[in-house]
């Protein structure tokens, strides 16, 4: 009877799993059959499998190349908008945010009644302010500096974005490393720049590992900042998918960009899931 | 360890960055709350209280804060159940454990406005997937967006099929971090399960719940994108959130005096409700536990 | 050649008083130890002399120069940690190298030293293993060779045998010693192990709460501890420490009396090491009547725990062959000499 039991409940926990599973990747199944229909596959209600309910096209694929001129959607430029920007804004906030962390975890600092866990508390919580509040800020202070719809001023108010999360992460994993290290070295004969990037630095793969995936994530995916501060000259992803969203373009297209534009953020979260699963980010949490 | 004169060269750079991109701003917004900016009068003058006495009048814009909270609250409710859930299913050695949880972790990591634009397609009333699986068990042409209560329930719907993940993910982490003793001991002590979960698995991540809630919380407060992309927070302002509200106010109609005081009214309820939340579950939950040992 | 002196120390982690009224001086090559209970300040005060921390006031010279505000990397120490704090990431060869290359060192003479200290510590083979592929043990012997390599004019050790099996601790412990017979250099090093103390030091420094209880030769300590921690914190199994009263020439142990040369009168706290005890038969005049209670062999002798007057516990140490049974009654004599007299109140030594 024990033996039924736990067939049933496990079972039970594979079903659940499988559903949820289901519920995951049904939109990326969704968008992935939409974008080979062409009108007959739409209009006439939803359809599902190729072939049996409706004949795949490349149509939807194709605009990706096609200029907007002649209907298509033209995906290499906000592509490479989005990579730049993102690519440049995670290194920079990285190096800054790493130092910063690492300042925090080993020296302490005092401003009035202000130490360091403040400090770090007043770095995480900047996360709290919606974008929509600093919109008319930004856009006035990018208009007079002459960086509105620029790469650069979009880069630079990414890496305020990114602080936040570099150094939430990388706080914690200094702090996990034992200050033996440091000591060693400022024995040895280092000074604490020398410690740091040459022997705690060298240490840091996964937690830089883990930040610097993070800040992929967050700058090629943000999308309320690239929409309000940049518009011709610079076109960033999100927001080029979502005005196409409004200007009935059809389906298929629609289906085909926006699987185009999380297909690198697909293969950054299987790099993700394999240093979350190595280290432990449980620490991170505790506060 | 020695305090040197080294330690500003660590932490200023990125102080010096955040204190001009953030602090700044801020501080400009607060006074451009005191001006009347807005498409007809630019520039900034001064006008008093004038703003904040007609923001606490402001229907909308406290209708949006209780959109919001409500959203929020099932949003975030679910994300944890669920994702607590599936942290706990994954705990264990499962066999395709490693493949389960790289799928679990997608939606969080995908763009999220992108996939509001799919979901959208999704809940097309005639055209999408939803209705018509729904017209195979009987339940015809759901008005998904066109009607508020199915509007509020496809955006939660859609926050927490992306968010889940997160919780699934701190909690996961948090799960493999306990102590095995107490379990050992618990069974020895021959608790069950439930037991088991109730007594000894969430009174150990007391701490974690509250990280991982108040970071869901924060970023859930900040909902717009999905908003923005599958109803424009329609249909009316049934799913007007205050992001959402700031953002049309000072971009779309140019308010930009008013709309900045609006902002500073919500930061601050914002922060104050966040510290709050924050010093109550911890004492609810870590009190609690403490008091249990 | 260093000499180190330190005056006056102080130091304070906020509120709390970690070290007081420190005054030391350590002598050239001279092999001294930091010994004490957790929290005794020990490991504060040799990173203080290492420059890891800054004493709160008073000085610490080298040599004749002041310390203060001098970065370690200035003050020619090398340190060997208790988790040996060795580069994880460096092989054992740059982790030797490390600190000369960081000094600008010639390969050549960088690559002859470390060779040098490998074959000496008999790490050779190890060179280019990483840290995490090696035992304990040996790792901390690539971390005293780390240690050797800057051919420091001062040793600091921080407890480094502490987290290494006891078998392991005895042979490293002996290399140490070896080590510091050949090459005479100034070492100071900190443990909470009596036993390594006593081994290992030309001088030990006993510290209780920030405070030295006393400085003196290892022998010195054993057999005139200056006050009743130090009697009994130094020598294992520890010494006996009773409640007596001592009035001309004689001392009151519970009901019995013993004959003395002390002259102080008074209550006192009597100390006697298990092995001062000598056997008698019984009814011999000067001896202390005890009965047995409890029973520990210890190999090359027993350790008895008898009561005096029913109340009174004393350790005995008997080599293994006298057979004793649990029960028994004993005529204990004590050793001439071996008698050690603390006021209860100051625990100073009286006598």
């Amino acid at each position: 009877m024990r033996g039924a039991r736990v067939n049933l409940y496990s079972g039970l926990k594979y079903g659940a799993l499988i559903i949820w599973a289901v519920f995951v990747v049904a939109p990326f199944l969704w968008a992935l059959s939409t974008s080979f229909k062409s009108d007959n596959g739409v209009t006439g209600g939803a359809t599902y499998i190729p072939f049996l309910e409706y004949e795949p096209t490349l149509d939807g694929w194709a605009a990706l190349f096609r200029d907007t001129s002649s209907g298509g959607i033209s995906m290499q430029g906000p592509y490479l908008a989005s990579l730049i920007v993102s690519l440049v804004s995670s290194g920079i906030a990285l190096a800054l945010g790493t130092l910063a962390a690492y300042g925090l975890s080993r020296f302490t600092f005092r401003a009035g009644p202000l130490s360091n866990s403040d400090i770090t508390f007043f770095f995480i919580s900047q996360r709290i302010m919606p974008p929509a509040i600093l919109a008319i800020p930004y856009f006035l202070l990018l208009q007079f500096t002459g960086l509105l719809d620029t790469h650069i001023g979009l880069i630079l108010v990414y890496v305020a974005m990114l602080l936040p999360i570099v150094v939430w992460v990388m706080v914690d994993f200094f702090n996990t490393v034992p200050t033996e290290l440091d000591e060693a070295a400022m024995i040895d004969g280092c000074n604490p720049i020398q410690a740091f990037y040459r022997i705690i630095l060298p240490n840091c793969g996964p937690g830089l590992v883990v930040a610097g995936l993070l800040c992929i994530i967050f700058s090629w995916s943000e999308f309320f900042f690239a929409l309000t501060l940049s518009f011709a000259k610079v076109q960033m992803l999100p927001p080029t998918i979502v005005i196409l969203n409004s200007n009935k373009v059809p389906w298929w297209s629609l289906s085909a960009s926006a699987l185009a534009s999380v297909v690198p953020l697909v293969i950054v979260a299987f790099f993700l899931e394999r240093y979350l699963s190595r280290g432990n980010l449980a620490g991170t949490i505790r506060e | 360890m020695i305090d040197s004169r080294y330690k500003h060269i660590f932490l200023f750079p990125a102080l010096l960055v955040l204190v001009a991109i953030i602090i700044f701003p801020l501080i400009y917004t607060v006074r451009l709350s005191f001006s009347g900016w807005d498409i007809n009068r630019p520039g900034l003058d001064s006008v008093g209280w004038r703003n904040y006495a007609r923001a606490f009048v402001d229907g909308g814009f406290w209708n949006s804060m209780g959109t919001l909270y409500q959203m929020v609250f099932f949003c975030v409710l679910f994300e944890y159940t669920l994702g607590f859930g599936l942290a706990l299913l994954l705990w264990k050695q499962v066999k395709a454990g490693r493949f389960f949880r790289l799928l679990f972790i997608i939606p969080m990591c995908v763009t999220p406005v992108v996939m509001a634009v799919v979901w959208k397609t999704i809940f097309h009333e005639t055209l999408g997937p939803l209705n018509d699986i729904l017209s195979w068990f009987g339940i015809s042409g759901v008005p998904w967006l066109s009607e508020a209560t199915p509007a509020f329930i496809s955006i939660i719907l859609v926050d927490v099929w992306q968010w889940t993940s997160l919780m699934f993910i701190l909690l996961l982490a948090g799960l493999m971090s306990l102590p095995k003793e107490p379990y050992e001991a618990a069974q020895i002590d021959g608790a069950g399960p439930i037991r088991t979960f109730v007594h000894v698995t969430f009174p150990l991540m007391a701490p974690i719940t509250i990280g991982a809630l108040v970071i869901r919380l924060i970023e859930s407060s900040k909902l717009m994108e999905t908003i923005y992309a599958m109803t424009s927070a329609g249909p009316g302002s049934a799913t007007e959130t205050t992001s959402y509200l700031l953002y049309i106010r000072s971009l779309r109609e140019f308010q930009i005096g008013y709309t900045a005081s609006l902002s500073i009214i919500y930061l601050v309820i914002m922060i104050i409700a966040l510290a709050l939340f924050a010093k109550l579950l911890s004492r609810a939950l870590i009190g609690r536990s403490e008091a249990r040992t | 050649m260093a000499e180190v002196k330190i005056e006056g120390v102080q130091k304070k982690f906020g509120s709390v008083l970690a070290l007081d009224a420190i005054n030391l001086t350590i002598h050239n090559n001279e092999f001294v130890v930091l010994v004490g209970p957790s929290g005794s300040g020990k490991s504060t005060l040799l990173r203080i002399i290492a420059g890891l921390e800054r004493e709160t006031s008073g000085t610490v010279t080298i040599n004749g120069e002041s310390m203060a505000g001098v970065a370690p990397k200035h003050r020619d120490v090398a340190m060997v940690f208790q988790s040996h704090a060795l580069y994880p990431h460096m092989n054992v060869y740059d982790n030797l190298a490390f600190n000369q290359r960081i000094r600008g060192v010639a390969r050549k003479q960088v690559d002859d030293k470390v060779r040098e200290v490998a074959e000496r510590l008999e790490i050779t083979d190890l060179l280019k293993r990483r840290p995490r592929q090696m035992s304990g043990g040996q790792r901390q012997r690539v971390a005293i060779g780390r240690a050797l390599v800057r051919d420091p004019q001062i040793f600091l050790f921080d407890e480094p045998l502490s987290n290494l099996d006891a078998e392991l601790r005895v042979r490293l412990r002996t290399e140490i010693k070896r080590l510091h017979r050949e090459l005479q250099r100034t070492s100071i090093y900190v443990t909470h192990d009596q036993v390594e103390a006593m081994t290992l030091a030309d001088r030990v420094v006993v510290l209780r709460d920030g405070r030295i209880e006393q400085i003196g030769e290892p022998d010195t300590l054993y057999q005139r501890p200056a006050n009743i921690f130090v009697a009994g914190f130094i020598g294992s199994p520890a010494m006996n420490l009773i409640a007596a009263k001592a009035s001309k020439k004689f001392l009151h142990i519970g009901s019995q009396t013993l004959a003395t040369e002390f002259e102080g009168s008074g209550a006192v706290t009597l100390g006697i090491r298990p092995e001062d005890f000598l056997l008698e038969g019984p009814d011999t005049p000067g001896t202390i009547g005890a009965q047995v209670t409890l029973i520990e062999p210890m190999g090359a002798d027993t350790l008895i725990f008898c009561l005096i007057d029913g109340r009174l516990e004393v350790s005995v140490r008997l080599p293994r062959h006298i057979r004793i049974a649990d029960g028994d009654n004993l005529r204990l004599k004590l050793r001439r000499d071996s008698l050690h007299l603390f006021d209860p109140e100051s625990g100073q030594r009286l006598n």
